[in-house]
């Protein structure tokens, strides 16, 4: 069941009346069984991951917090008769149990997740060292292995929550279905985002009552999400894979509509589909974490990824980035560099090869291929390296006497970090590692401007009706997001406005979808993101 | 009004609205009613019982002439198909003639591709719901037809499949919409004028192709095709469902069912290499769901005797052939009303091919290696019969023709073009030895540098 098909909403219609029908007390509930339902209609047979997801880490979880309130008591009861050594003993003996825990699960779910996703990419380039290194030809082991339906997100969301009970953030949740509630919630599950337990948990669990306003609300984000997803999405994803499936039929100019459509086409589906499970779930009266802000708006690539997939971003830097820069030995890389390179690269260094992990991961989370880790190194480098080049940005425009304050030079910033994100996007999007080279190479050797004249655009896949549309969207969408960027809250706008003039927009948006849609063509297409 | 209650009142009356907009879209921008309207509203409008109804698709509203089957059954017959009809909307639109006629006798016709495909377009559904008169009938068979395909939007809101080419056609449309004549339809002498068409609508829910229309007679030569299989695995369970649906319909309403593959031109049938095995098991289906099957294709000369220019285009008969079909098949029900055996008149899928003694249609492919050509003919025979190609070319700057093979049963030849820039090349077809030059079937093509 995808958030498109019309099985869903109608699926939706149900859930919501019962929702709000049935007792209070009983939401909860209602919630987690609609989720499984959802789950079960989207694949019944991968259910069982998120079963055992849900088991293992609510039990290694509820070990820990009973491990720690043993060890509280413990030290609170014999507080007069323990010596600190026999205080400290306690807490050691504790936290090396928790950290027996803690790993076993960790290691048992991440597992999980690398086996079924990176098996088949070990398998094909281990089989490939090995042949051509022995001059074999012996076909990798392959599984035939089902990806079950949000994998990467519930994941990550679950191992979130246990890294912070491990950390004693807060206490583990006690009562399973609840928990389960946490991991399964519907609208986030395939494609995020990727939601925190103290920021999800109380609201799933609290009582709600209906409320109009924020009902509203939900519905014009899940309109805007599916007009970015099936007016611009579905139109602009024809042009993409003709490009990128024939690249070599292109040359750079048409390479480079190819790669501006898919910066168009991937944040309209993505941040599309993150409406409208950011809608849905306004309509049971929750808020979840927002993930996009306007990202194209940002004035360096640092900035793009805290404007990007945020809950992703804000995942890594959590788990992953500093609790890898706050390391002993990265505390040392940061010494020596200090000693050697100066006080400034001291802090710089270690930051750098924090974040070449941190995207290195990214890269890998992305999927099973080598495209996806060069994209990620990609943006490592890009941000480590204007991370030690900024004390020679800062004197180069001090010397060029540059006004940093104007309009010009912010436009000139988002411009570059555009460019800069969109040369990722030749790793990103391609087939094959190879194919973006091929891709790079053609955009700087092989221009074939003509292509760009003689009719080539209109064999890619639109009619010229769908160009007029989709150009017609993409205006909507950047008077939108320049609204936004100027601080102001579309809805709380349109809710200031007359009623003939909110219901007129409203009209319009609804009978655009309903008649500009593109993804007729392709029912089955969901989004981009629910492959991961 | 109290305050609280002023929201909910708002999003009542703009739902309301939004539902008015949909109706004021699909009157404006859907193009007035077609056949299937007119179908529906005469099956309402019958002062009479309808005795006999052939149902399906574009086959039963092309191949059966219902004026001369009334004259032929003496009782009262009627043509209810629906263009590109699958068997799910034959069941609902069925469901809906039940409830206003009592017929004895239901024909379905079909064709192999009934029984594979995956779901019924919906413009099927558009052109045949907004006119049931029964709203859980047709609420039925929106979720049953969408659930098949996911096209809930496109049944749901009609307009979105139209492009509008220009505000006058709009107006147009409006006009036609109001005007009396297709609000009221059928109005007294409306069906009575039609019913002298020559071609075009005959009312009764049948249309003529008149064989002398431009289209209204299939050209056997320059028509390219290619051999197939039909996947007995490829037959949807759903389609299967939904027959034995209308079976139980057909029981429920004390009603006789057949199911009935009309002719199709010779060459759609013996391009399919498996098509006996997969007729075999569409009678094997419908024996399971006690329904009588018959294939047309199958009938023996004293019954039926087939003619190549029945046909319009490769599956539908013209008036002539549907006024001899007609004629045939309504001797064919005579004599099963009597009892008789009627497998008897039918040949084996042996006896078929063995008729079948000449070539029904030839083309060829070519591949180009710098200036040699290879040319490889192929065509559509009976099994006992060996064809011989001739390959001729046309040189268009010239206008000269030269044989460039003579017949020979290698289907293949390669010859240099370097002479050639502009050239046309055709390849004629007869059976091995035979120098009638009627039953010579060819395939032209350009093929330039």
């Amino acid at each position: 069941m995808s958030f498109l098909q019309f099985n869903f909403w109608l699926f939706l219609c149900i859930l919501i009346s019962a929702y709000y029908l049935l007792p209070k007390k009983l939401q909860w509930t209602c919630l987690l069984i609609g989720s499984y339902v959802f789950y079960a209609f989207s694949g019944v047979k991968t259910i069982g991951y998120i079963i055992f997801t849900t088991l293992s880490i609510w039990i290694g979880t509820v070990l820990i917090s009973k491990i720690n309130e043993k060890k509280e008591k413990e030290l609170i009861q014999k507080k007069e008769a323990l010596t600190p050594e026999v205080k400290k003993n306690i807490r050691t003996l504790a936290k090396k149990k928790q950290r027996i825990i803690f790993w076993c699960v960790l290691l048992i779910n991440f597992g999980i997740l690398g086996f079924l996703k990176y098996f088949n990419f070990l398998a094909e380039n281990i089989t490939g060292l090995f042949n051509l290194t022995t001059r074999n030809k012996i076909g990798p082991i392959t599984l035939g292995l089902l990806l079950p339906l949000g994998i990467s997100f519930y994941t990550f969301q679950s191992m979130g929550y246990l890294i912070d009970v491990y950390n004693g953030k807060y206490k583990a949740e006690k009562n399973l279905f609840k928990f389960a509630l946490f991991v399964s919630f519907f609208p986030q599950i395939i494609q995020g985002p990727i939601n925190r337990f103290d920021k999800l948990a109380n609201q799933l669990y609290e009582t709600h009552k209906f409320d109009l306003k924020k009902f509203e609300y939900g519905l014009q984000l899940i309109l805007w999400g599916l007009f970015k997803k099936m007016i611009i999405a579905d139109r602009a994803v024809s042009v993409v894979n003709q490009v990128f499936n024939h690249y070599d039929q292109y040359g750079g100019g048409i390479t480079i509509v190819g790669i501006l459509f898919y910066s168009l086409q991937q944040y309209a589906d993505f941040s599309g589909g993150i409406d409208v499970a950011i809608g849905i779930a306004e309509l049971f009266g929750i808020d979840m974490s927002i993930n996009f802000k306007r990202p194209y708006f940002s004035t360096s690539l640092s900035e793009f990824w805290r404007r990007w997939h945020i809950t992703l971003g804000s995942w890594m830097r959590d788990y992953i980035f500093y609790p890898l820069a706050l390391t002993k030995r990265m505390s040392r890389v940061g010494k020596l560099a200090n000693k050697y390179l100066g006080k400034r690269m001291g802090k710089v260094i270690p930051v750098a090869i924090s974040n070449l992990v941190v995207f290195l991961v990214v890269g890998i989370w992305h999927g099973p291929y080598w495209h996806y880790v060069a994209w990620g190194l990609y943006n490592g480098i890009i941000i480590a390296f204007s991370a030690i080049m900024e004390p020679f940005y800062v004197w180069l425009k001090r010397i060029l006497k540059v006004n940093t304050e104007c309009f010009s030079y912010h436009l000139f910033r988002i411009l570059r970090t555009f460019f800069f994100i969109n040369l990722g996007w030749y790793f990103d999007r391609a087939n094959s590692l190879k194919a973006s080279l091929y891709m790079l190479h053609n955009t700087i050797m092989n221009f074939k401007l003509n292509q760009l004249t003689d009719g080539t655009i209109l064999k890619l896949g639109l009619k010229e009706f769908d160009f007029k549309v989709l150009f017609v969207a993409s205006v909507v969408l950047l008077a939108i997001s320049v609204m936004q960027e100027n601080g102001i809250k579309i809805r709380e706008f349109l809710s200031e406005q007359n009623l003939a003039f909110r219901w007129i927009v409203l009209y319009v948006l609804i009978l655009a979808i309903i008649s500009l849609d593109a993804s007729s063509r392709n029912l089955l297409g969901g989004f981009m993101y629910a492959q991961f | 009004m109290h305050n609280s209650k002023a929201p909910w009142f708002r999003a009542i009356i703009f739902v309301i609205v939004f539902i008015m907009i949909n109706y004021v879209l699909t009157f404006v921008v859907v193009p007035k009613g077609d056949i299937s309207r007119m179908t529906m509203r005469e099956m309402y409008s019958q002062a009479e019982n309808i005795d006999v109804v052939f149902a399906g698709a574009s086959l039963s509203q092309r191949d059966i002439n219902p004026y001369i089957m009334d004259k032929e059954l003496g009782c009262k017959t009627f043509d209810y198909p629906f263009d590109y009809q699958m068997f799910i909307g034959t069941y609902y639109s069925l469901k809906e003639l039940f409830d206003y006629q009592k017929p004895k006798l239901v024909v379905v016709t079909t064709e192999q591709t009934n029984f594979t495909t995956k779901g019924e377009k919906p413009i099927v559904y558009l052109s045949t719901a907004p006119y049931m008169k029964s709203f859980f009938n047709e609420v039925q068979y929106y979720f049953a037809a969408s659930a098949q395909d996911g096209s809930y939007l496109d049944r749901l809101f009609p307009w979105r499949g139209y492009h509008v080419a220009s505000i006058q056609d709009l107006v147009k449309n409006i006009y036609g919409k109001l005007d009396p004549s297709y609000t009221n339809y059928p109005q007294s002498g409306q069906v009575e004028a039609f019913a002298n068409n020559k071609s075009g609508y005959i009312g009764k829910g049948a249309i003529k192709v008149n064989p002398s229309d431009s289209k209204g007679t299939i050209n056997y030569d320059n028509l390219k095709s290619s051999h197939d299989n039909r996947n007995i695995s490829d037959i949807q369970e759903q389609n299967v469902e939904y027959l034995k649906k209308i079976s139980e319909l057909c029981k429920a309403n004390n009603c006789k069912l057949i199911l009935l593959s009309p002719p199709a031109p010779v060459y759609q049938v013996l391009r399919v290499k498996n098509y006996f095995e997969f007729d075999n098991e569409i009678a094997k289906i419908a024996k399971n769901l006690n329904i009588e099957y018959y294939d047309y294709n199958l009938i023996k000369p004293e019954l039926f005797r087939l003619k190549g220019d029945y046909f319009s285009d490769g599956e539908h008969l013209n008036s002539q052939g549907a006024e001899s079909f007609s004629e045939s098949l309504a001797n064919f029900l005579k004599l099963r009303q009597k009892g008789e055996d009627m497998s008897k008149y039918f040949y084996t899928p042996e006896e078929y091919n063995a008729d079948i003694n000449y070539i029904a249609i030839t083309w060829y492919k070519f591949t180009k290696n710098g200036n040699e050509v290879t040319l490889t003919a192929d065509s559509i025979h009976g099994t006992k019969v060996t064809p011989e190609y001739q390959f001729v070319l046309t040189d268009l700057e010239t206008g000269k023709q030269q044989i460039i093979r003579d017949y020979d049963k290698n289907p293949t030849f390669v010859f240099d073009s370097t002479a050639h820039k502009k050239y046309n090349i055709r390849v004629n077809a007869r059976v091995a030895g035979s120098n009638n030059n009627d039953s010579i079937r060819y395939y032209e093509e350009a093929i330039s540098k």
